[in-house]
């Protein structure tokens, strides 16, 4: 049991570019481990490797730990390299995020995608995801690239709100 | 450090917001909220800054004097005693309002919500000049003693009663 710190803006590391993972060694079955980990134990339902301080692409996606669970979701899913391979649907939103505690933000996204990515066994696997779930995967794989959702907010006048006025 | 809110209005134009800042940096204040907007096309400010005590006054007069020479409407408050019983709730619930506009829209909808103690976080209407639309976004706390669906079936009679479209959506974004 290994659950890591979230870390938060204005920390660098989560402006960084993660590294794509060439090989599935013993490193990477600690990330697998500690992402894991630290999700189940998070508020959140997803977690990108930047966010507890690894700039590696790896992510988890677990909706149906969210609060209100994606239906027909794809459970625990931990991705290396992951990548969109197609997105239906755009659709504006509000989420937030843990690593920008306190303020959440409209942002829009794919609410149907086709996602793809290795597994820790290094097989390559390819899910399709609904809703909250294909949000989570899209807000997760931007983590990787050093974008956090307040790069995309679209509209300037409604894009950012805080979640507490004061406090 | 105590804590102070502005508001200034004035004709809009270029290099008002550093104007107004301008005068708090030189004065090692540190600004919290910050709001603009055209309000029906004049510069409409709101600011909270935190400021040591001994600079208030320093800082009202140079106010005073910017506003003075750029011909703006700027007030400051001392906001540390307003009380916080309900600054801390966090919105649970979003309405979108649009329809024909005539007067009253805004007085029917907040007057159900205020009787059943419904506190407004942010709230945003607009009036475009050519445009007869009236369009109004909030966002709410609403307390867990309001029963959701006497609320909803309420604020939908009202917005029907008044000619417009409403929707209620509950408000709970994820943390991803």
């Amino acid at each position: 049991m290994a659950v890591k710190k979230i870390l938060t803006l204005p920390d660098e590391t989560l402006k960084q570019r993660s590294r794509p993972i060439t090989e599935v060694g013993p490193a990477e079955q600690q990330l697998f481990e500690d992402l894991r980990d630290t999700t189940r134990e998070s508020p959140g339902f997803a977690l990108a490797a930047p966010q507890i301080g690894v700039l590696k692409r790896a992510i988890c996606v677990d909706a149906s730990q969210a609060k209100r669970p994606t239906p027909d979701n794809n459970g625990e899913v931990i991705l290396f390299n992951p990548q969109i391979v197609s997105g239906q649907n755009p659709e504006v939103n509000r989420e937030g995020c843990l690593s920008v505690p306190k303020y959440t933000g409209d942002v829009e996204r794919y609410q149907k995608i086709i996602v793809k990515g290795i597994d820790i066994n290094g097989e390559s696997i390819e899910l399709t995801s609904h809703e909250w779930e294909a949000v989570a995967f899209q807000h997760e794989i931007d983590h990787l690239d050093g974008i956090v959702f307040i790069d995309r907010i679209s509209s300037l006048e409604d894009g950012l709100f805080k979640r507490k006025p004061r406090g | 450090m105590k804590r102070y809110l502005i508001n200034a209005f004035g004709e809009d134009r270029p290099g008002l917001v550093a104007k107004i800042t301008k005068k708090l940096f030189n004065s090692k204040a540190n600004l919290g909220d910050l709001q603009m907007t055209r309000l029906g096309g004049i510069f409409a400010l709101l600011l909270e800054f935190f400021i040591d005590q001994s600079q208030q006054a320093k800082v009202r007069t140079k106010l005073q004097q910017l506003a003075t020479d750029e011909s703006l409407k700027i007030s400051m408050i001392d906001a540390d005693p307003y009380g916080t019983e309900y600054s801390e709730q966090d919105p649970n619930m979003i309405i979108t309002l649009y329809g024909a506009d005539r007067p009253g829209i805004v007085y029917e909808i907040t007057r159900v919500l205020g009787q059943q103690k419904v506190n407004i976080i942010n709230l945003e209407t607009r009036l475009e000049e050519t445009s007869t639309l009236y369009l109004m976004v909030m966002e709410l706390h609403k307390p867990d003693t309001v029963d959701k669906n006497q609320l909803t079936e309420q604020l939908e009679k009202t917005a029907e009663d008044i000619g417009t479209t409403i929707r209620i959506r509950p408000f709970d974004p994820p943390e991803l």
